[in-house]
């Protein structure tokens, strides 16, 4: 029904004459006693106010979910840390079967090469290893981050490092009293700068080794 | 002139869109067991451990007396259950404590196996048996000699070491009653050549 049927319906009033009300409502185009809203819900189109609700619904649900799936899409693509993976696994290759192994058996370190390493001394000359610094015997670039550390074997989920007791001239347990680092030569077996706090940027390898007849596990953690 | 005459029809468009990208989405669902760089990497590490773990018993003696650590009377290892393999705990014995040291709260599960000759033919006889590995279970194994003069091996005091019990292999096969798990294939002072196979994985 177009504006033209206005003048034709205006009995549809209440009284029938021709209030100012009337003329009023009549000169905006709103239909007196039928209520007609014009911004966006015309009638001339198909739709009713519910398939406008579903519309808009969909509509918003579907921005939002767009805008939180994708970067979840991208994120395997970012940046991982992929050659460090592959230089740990070297590394624990290296110091496992080689640099500190003088028997011939992989897996089974020198007491003495290892203490030496460890102590950042130039060890005996049957050493496998050559270098002044912890990069160098490893054979790492200077820049690259690299700490080695010998861990108890002891099956639970504290990390203590072993030590060796110059008094005693055995391998024991940091949380031994007898390993007092600083004084008399002993020597706490971890090497090289402290791993940053986060966990996603520091890559490990592990390898189960023998030193001085004591089992442990070799951790590498490079970042 | 245009396409779309109600709303239901593009609502029936976008439920058509959306369930081939949720479909296409679960098909290729990645969990944090799903091959990737980061696994490979877990993989080297739990192979490299087993092997040297293997190493370490040897080095220590460890790994005969866990092989010999066999109870005649009831055809099983000592402290196993009846299916003659030890399945919740590790084996009672130096070499069963390196194994839990080794893999305890990594994560990671294991398997050990003795595999053994018999004329000419492989057997194999599982030590500790947790399950069917997993698609990404690495192994390492370890080859051991055992002499016609090996004793069989018992804890009878219960403190995690292994003793020799005084039966040699020789005469533990002698009779037809509770032979030991592997026989005598060689005539020399051989007994038999078994391996020792750890297979791991992830859990």
């Amino acid at each position: 029904m177009t504006d033209d049927t206005l003048l034709g319906s205006e009995t549809t009033s209440g009284d029938g004459g021709c209030t100012a009300p009337d003329e009023v409502a009549r000169a905006t185009g709103a239909r007196v006693g039928q209520r007609r809203v014009r911004a966006g819900r015309d009638r001339s189109r198909g739709q009713t106010t519910i398939d406008f609700a579903v519309g808009v619904t969909i509509f918003v649900a579907v921005i939002t979910l767009v805008f939180t799936l994708v970067p979840g899409a991208l994120a395997p693509f970012t940046g991982s840390g992929q050659e460090e993976t592959v230089a740990v696994n070297r590394v624990a290759d290296q110091v496992a079967e080689g640099a500190l192994v003088t028997s011939g058996e992989p897996y089974i370190l020198n007491g003495t090469c290892t203490r030496e390493f460890f102590a950042n001394d130039t060890g005996p000359g049957y050493c496998p290893y050559s270098g002044d610094t912890l990069t160098e015997r490893v054979g790492l670039l200077p820049r690259d981050n690299v700490n080695v550390t010998l861990l108890e074997m002891d099956g639970d989920a504290t990390e203590d490092a072993l030590c060796w007791d110059d008094a005693a001239s055995a391998v024991t347990s940091t949380t031994d009293a007898d390993c007092t680092p600083g004084s008399n030569d002993d020597v706490v077996y971890r090497i090289g700068p402290t791993p940053p706090r986060e966990r996603g940027a520091v890559v490990t390898a592990r390898r189960s080794v023998s030193v001085d007849g004591r089992a442990a596990v070799l951790l590498i953690k490079m970042w | 002139m245009r396409a779309q005459a109600h709303t239901l029809e593009a609502v029936a468009a976008a439920v058509l869109l959306m369930t081939s990208l949720v479909f296409a989405l679960q098909v290729t669902a990645v969990t944090p067991l799903s091959a990737s760089t980061a696994s490979q990497h877990i993989e080297n590490q739990q192979r490299a451990t087993a092997d040297g773990v293997l190493s370490v018993a040897a080095e220590r003696d460890l790994l005969e007396p866990a092989v010999l650590f066999w109870n005649r009377s009831r055809s099983t290892f000592h402290g196993s259950a009846d299916r003659g393999y030890y399945v919740n705990e590790a084996p009672p014995n130096r070499f069963g404590e390196l194994l839990e040291d080794a893999f305890n709260g990594t994560g990671a599960t294991y398997n050990v196996y003795v595999i053994h000759l018999t004329g000419d033919d492989r057997q194999r006889v599982p030590m500790v048996y947790r399950g069917v590995p997993s698609d990404n279970a690495v192994t390492a194994s370890r080859t051991l000699v055992l002499y016609d003069t090996d004793q069989l091996y018992d804890d009878p005091d219960d403190d995690g070491i292994a003793e020799p019990t005084g039966t040699t292999l020789t005469a533990a096969n002698s009779g037809t009653t509770n032979p030991f798990y592997a026989g005598d294939v060689a005539g020399s002072g051989v007994f038999n050549v078994v391996r020792v196979e750890v297979v791991v994985w992830r859990m």
